[in-house]
């Protein structure tokens, strides 16, 4: 599934400029992370990739298919085959963690079977199969409030896993986390992506992380794209363009 | 003009001074005057006086005429506290209908008003606004009118005779205008960010609610509905003044006739079976919180 950005814009309703002509190609079991400051365009970039938000002007290709006008039908098929995670996880506090995985199997399931929660058995083992690779299997009939941070994102990963996309967007997935739980849960979609070849394109505020994981970095500073390209070539000149001052040890936190 | 309306606002207050004794100055031990507030309560007994005066001038109340006919109400304690035992066959199958007036009622109501309020709800229905809105002002209109309007408008227009059935559907009508509005109102309050997630996974809006928002509202769901049921045994008691089936029926015709033995015994089953029901119903949904 290769992603492709032409000139694509997008300005809110608000009268907030998110994107300007961003253009961009991401080929299928890439590593991305895009790297800005807050309120550059981010967000905006991923969630403009499954149309969560619409593009304003521009094209926007998911697999040789133009998605701007998707909407109904054709747009939940299309949604399917990607996953995306949350910066605060967004898991269904009062079930299980089970239950939380297996809803992302609901999309093929008829409106009944929803209604009464009746999951098929290959849905249930999709989903503990997902639970397994991110390492909390033993915690699958626990409510997910229970659970610490790092673990709900975990099971939002599996979530997302158990959905079966080939590309996962995922938006400040360990901003909300402690450095050492960021990296057990950045570990975990380093094994998803090449396991895999599931592309992950991950909005990412430490920079560290970013560099350590990608393959590929995406900067963005006032809704443009600054730099683009291998992850070997980004150096402090192009982290002091990205995010318009030099950045120190003192800005790692990962 | 203002000054005339502050000149007047002050005479009047210099005139209530005057009738008004200021509260008593209170000294100390080591000569601390202490001067306490004076008290509003003497301005608002004056209004409520001239308040319950003009009202019961609209009403035509008379004392006098309670104290003329107030030997009529030890008669009718007399006999309404010693109610007639044998006349509960009659009453426990009108008692039972009532219940299950309330009861069919309260959940044709409740389903009803589950995806109704999931529709119409601004935070989940973001591009229809103005359908919801229209829907809102719908039911506080069906809201105005208490449930006997309802029984009454459907007895003479659409089903004559048939008085459980008009009253089921009177009790339907009442709770789902009363659910629909709480049970919205709750759902506009939650953190809807995992039926955005499972939105985003390609699923319908009606999926999403069932699997991320239903498990989230079904206890506060379950608890209002049995609140409901509640007032609906309470309110279903009266629908048979208009003919709308249940112990009603023959409440009225015992205090038409005087009987108020009889009536004692309505009143004495009712009670008992409002009680057990109010009590059934604290205790699950104590469970449920």
């Amino acid at each position: 599934m290769s992603i492709n950005f032409k000139k694509v814009g997008k300005t809110y309703d608000n009268g907030t400029v998110a994107l300007i002509d961003v253009s961009t190609v991401i080929e299928q079991g890439e590593f991305v992370t895009i790297i800005g400051l807050s309120g550059a365009g981010k967000s905006t970039l991923l969630k403009c990739i499954n149309k969560i938000e619409n593009v304003t002007y521009g094209d926007l290709y998911v697999n040789d298919i133009l998605t701007n006008n998707l909407a109904g039908k054709d747009l939940r098929t299309f949604r399917r085959k990607i996953g995306m995670v949350f910066q605060s996880f967004n898991l269904i506090s009062k079930t299980t963690v089970l239950r939380n995985v297996l809803t992302s199997r609901v999309a093929d399931m008829p409106l009944w079977k929803t209604f009464l929660g009746i999951y098929s058995k290959e849905d249930k083992l999709i989903a503990l199969e997902a639970l397994n690779k991110v390492g909390i299997l033993e915690k699958a009939y626990t409510r997910a409030d229970q659970l610490s941070g790092g673990q709900q994102q975990r099971v939002a990963l599996a979530r997302t896993v158990a959905q079966e996309p080939n590309v996962i967007l995922a938006d400040e997935p360990v901003a909300s986390l402690d450095p050492i739980t960021a990296k057990q849960v950045m570990d975990d979609f380093k094994r998803i992506n090449i396991e895999d070849n599931i592309t992950v394109i991950a909005n990412m505020h430490h920079v560290d992380l970013a560099l350590q994981y990608a393959t590929r970095v995406i900067g963005i500073r006032g809704g443009k794209i600054v730099f683009d390209g291998p992850v070997e070539k980004v150096d402090d000149d192009v982290l002091t363009y990205v995010y318009g001052r030099k950045l120190t040890a003192a800005d790692n936190i990962g | 003009m203002k000054n005339k309306l502050q000149q007047a606002g002050t005479s009047i207050i210099h005139f209530f001074d005057k009738i008004i004794p200021k509260p008593k100055q209170v000294v100390l031990e080591n000569g601390t005057i202490v001067n306490p507030p004076r008290s509003a309560s003497m301005y608002i007994t004056i209004a409520l006086v001239i308040v319950i005066v003009y009202f019961s001038k609209i009403t035509e109340f008379e004392l006098a005429v309670i104290f003329r006919n107030f030997t009529n109400i030890f008669d009718f304690l007399n006999q309404i506290l010693r109610p007639d035992f044998s006349y509960y066959s009659t009453v426990v199958p009108k008692v039972l209908e009532t219940i299950r007036m309330a009861f069919l009622g309260t959940l044709v109501g409740a389903l009803l008003s589950l995806p109704v309020a999931f529709f119409i709800s601004a935070n989940i229905n973001k591009n229809a606004k103005w359908i919801g809105a229209s829907v809102k002002v719908l039911l506080s209109l069906i809201r105005t009118f208490p449930m006997l309007v309802y029984a009454r408008i459907i007895l003479l227009l659409f089903i004559p005779g048939s008085g459980p059935l008009v009253g089921t559907i009177s009790v339907t009508i009442f709770t789902f205008s009363i659910l629909t509005k709480m049970l919205y109102e709750h759902i506009e309050t939650i953190d809807l960010s995992a039926y955005e997630a499972i939105e985003s996974t390609g699923v319908t809006k009606v999926k999403a609610f069932i699997t991320a928002v239903l498990p989230d509202i079904l206890p506060v769901y379950f608890s209002l509905s049995l609140y409901s049921f509640d007032i609906n045994i309470r309110h279903s008691t009266v629908l048979g003044y208009v003919g709308a089936g249940g112990i009603g029926v023959i409440l009225k015709r015992t205090l038409q006739n005087r009987e108020y033995n009889r009536a004692g015994m309505i009143l004495f089953i009712v009670f008992i079976a409002i009680l057990s029901i109010e009590a059934l119903s604290k205790y699950i949904r104590r469970r449920l919180a």
